[in-house]
């Protein structure tokens, strides 16, 4: 593919987010009916129509969109910082943390004291895992960060099946399960309103990493030669990441394959260049958690299928497809 | 002077006969016309105190056959379902939701959030627990007496089953469920059993809680009853693959089988009484075995 204009992909892409949030905001889950909020604003019963459009849609494709972004962005800037195509937000153990603080409020039953206690909990897990990692890796090379991230991720994991081996309540064990799957159905304005703003906060610091990234690309050496201030930026991709992805995983559960595939998606499109990835994987990631969101709509006439199942079902064979497609250019 | 008397007689005694109609007018105001459950347990119990014309929706699960509370596939097919999603609730527009405490917790906090009347019920871990869920509910949706008499009823039906029940110590059931998992004190499933004249594997064994029970001291048992769990074919599980070992085969072989449906102990609500009745039939037919020997 050629690589088209920037700010012309920019905008296009901007324009299908836009138009995505639009539709996502009209579309009904199948079991309520999907254009039954519309007939209902026609006949006279707007006031609980608008309330539903307010409080019930507008949270969930807020979160889509923003959640989607945060994956779509921290995607693209790892895999810049690490100079490794392979690598998504759950390499360095953020979303792994982040579900764990949530599992720990739904197994000792924190999560049932106040509405915010899980969100609160896994944005805990979050800062825990930072911490951790700027301990074990704050002075040590690109690959200690990556080995660090994948001892947080397995002991998070392993400390998640021991909650669940433990509960001792069935139904306990059964939302735990589910929670992890990851969903936005049902996320109220509260839990924008509390994950939102930190996200913002890991947007803003992810970008601020992005001219030291177009350096890294000649290596670590080389952008050191030019004045790159490597611990600097590995404070800001780390830091970032932790905050964008840590909110949005512990209000939504754990997404998977979009921080991995949307990077991979829009490369050849902006010219491998990593600074301008960013924004447009920000972009992209919002597309396809919403597109994703909507089609769990369309498609579920009962129980509703989880975001983070259908993400994983229709990403990983994407990116089979992708690797196979590219492998001449990785073994060239 | 006897006329004003006489009218004011008969402006007592309209009184008296109204007061009552007109208080049970605004009752009928004041109590929820519109409930939605969304939990499955908390599905009997409303259809078993409130007329199904005052529910707006109950959960798909009660329509499940594998699923559907004790005697009451009449008033399902009347009553519509939701899924559990806060969109289909609000559009009903309820007056009250009835819902398990662990059961569909972002729904049920956002609801929250908008104002919505929620009653959450703690899942019941024995009889005392049910009669209090049955109470809570009847105080929800203005229906008390109704409670009481739902409770009276399942008290005297348990009271029946268990006047026939054989004297002498309670013999062992062994609930061999999915993966080996079994119940032992201080669960539903043993009160259930305790009810129908059994005493658990688990409780016998000395474990508290469902626990999972390792393959071999299962086998150095030797229970008087067993049931296995229903091999889920469909939809297939690998939870029920423990039942095809061969060891296990030969134990169920030589020993009287009992199947308990499972929506006969899903929930501590009176659909429990399904249960205790194949149970005391099950311990009967045991007595008679005993007294051939």
């Amino acid at each position: 593919m050629k690589p088209i204009p920037y700010p012309a992909l920019v905008v296009a892409l901007a324009v299908l987010l836009g138009i995505l949030t639009f539709a996502s905001m009209l579309i009904g889950p199948a079991a309520a009916g999907t254009f039954e909020l519309l007939d209902m604003m026609r006949s006279g019963e707007s006031d609980t129509a608008w309330m539903i459009m307010r409080e019930v849609r507008l949270p969930r494709t807020l979160l889509a969109v923003t959640v989607g972004m945060s994956l779509g962005l921290s995607g693209a800037t790892l895999q810049g910082f690490l100079r490794n195509p392979l690598v998504d937000p759950g390499v360095i153990g953020i979303t792994s943390a982040a579900s764990l603080g949530a599992v720990l409020a739904l197994y000792t039953g924190i999560s049932l004291l106040f509405p915010l206690a899980l969100p609160l909990m896994g944005i805990v897990g979050a800062v825990a895992c930072v911490l951790l990692l700027q301990g074990l890796a704050g002075r040590g090379s690109v690959l200690t960060l990556v080995l660090a991230g994948v001892a947080v991720s397995s002991l998070s994991a392993a400390l998640m099946s021991l909650a669940l081996n433990l509960s001792p309540n069935p139904y306990a064990a059964a939302e735990i399960m589910f929670w992890l799957l990851g969903s936005v159905t049902d996320r109220s304005m509260d839990h924008v309103a509390l994950a939102v703003p930190l996200m913002a906060l890991g947007w803003a610091m992810l970008a601020a990493s992005a001219r030291s990234l177009d350096a890294l690309s000649l290596g670590e050496e080389a952008a050191a030669s030019l004045g790159v201030d490597l611990k600097r930026t590995r404070a800001l991709v780390v830091t970032g990441t932790a905050i964008s992805v840590g909110a949005g995983t512990a209000v939504i559960g754990g997404i998977g394959f979009i921080g991995l595939v949307v990077p991979h998606l829009l490369r050849p499109l902006v010219g491998h260049t990593p600074s301008r990835l960013l924004l447009a994987s920000a972009l992209g990631g919002g597309i396809l958690l919403v597109a994703a969101d909507i089609l769990i709509r369309l498609l579920s006439s009962g129980v509703e299928l989880k975001l983070g199942v259908l993400t994983a079902i229709i990403g990983a064979p994407f990116f089979l497809w992708l690797i196979l497609k590219a492998r001449t250019e990785f073994e060239s | 002077m006897k006329r004003p008397a006489r009218h004011g007689m008969a402006a007592l005694l309209a009184l008296a006969f109204l007061a009552p109609a007109t208080t049970a007018a605004a009752d009928a105001q004041q109590r929820p016309q519109r409930i939605v459950s969304m939990n499955l347990c908390t599905d009997e119990l409303l259809m078993r105190i409130v007329d199904p014309s005052r529910i707006a929706s109950i959960t798909y699960l009660s329509r499940q056959p594998l699923n559907a509370p004790l005697g009451l596939n009449d008033t399902i097919a009347k009553i519509k379902v939701n899924h559990g999603l806060a969109e289909e609730v609000l559009m009903s527009k309820p007056d009250l939701i009835v819902t398990g405490s662990f059961s569909t917790m972002a729904a049920t906090s956002l609801l929250r959030g908008l104002g919505q009347n929620i009653v959450t019920f703690d899942p019941e871990a024995d009889f005392d627990d049910m009669r209090a869920n049955i109470r809570k509910m009847g105080e929800a949706v203005g229906e008390p007496e109704r409670a009481e008499q739902v409770i009276a009823e399942f008290d005297a039906r348990l009271a029946e089953l268990q006047a026939q029940l054989p004297p002498g110590e309670k013999p062992v059931f062994a609930d061999i469920g999915v993966n080996n998992f079994m119940s032992g004190r201080d669960t539903l499933f043993a009160h259930v059993v305790n009810a129908g004249g059994w005493r658990t594997l688990g409780e016998t064994l000395g474990y508290t809680g469902y626990t999972n029970i390792p393959l071999e001291q299962l086998l150095r048992t030797k229970p008087d009853l067993v049931s296995t769990a229903t091999p889920w074919a469909n939809p297939p599980s690998m939870s029920t693959q423990n039942l095809r070992h061969p060891a296990l085969r030969d134990l169920v072989a030589d020993t009287p089988h009992i199947a308990i449906p499972e929506r006969y102990t899903t929930c501590g609500a009176p659909s429990v009484l399904g249960a205790v009745e194949l149970l005391v039939e099950a311990r009967k037919a045991h007595a008679q075995r005993i007294a051939k020997q």
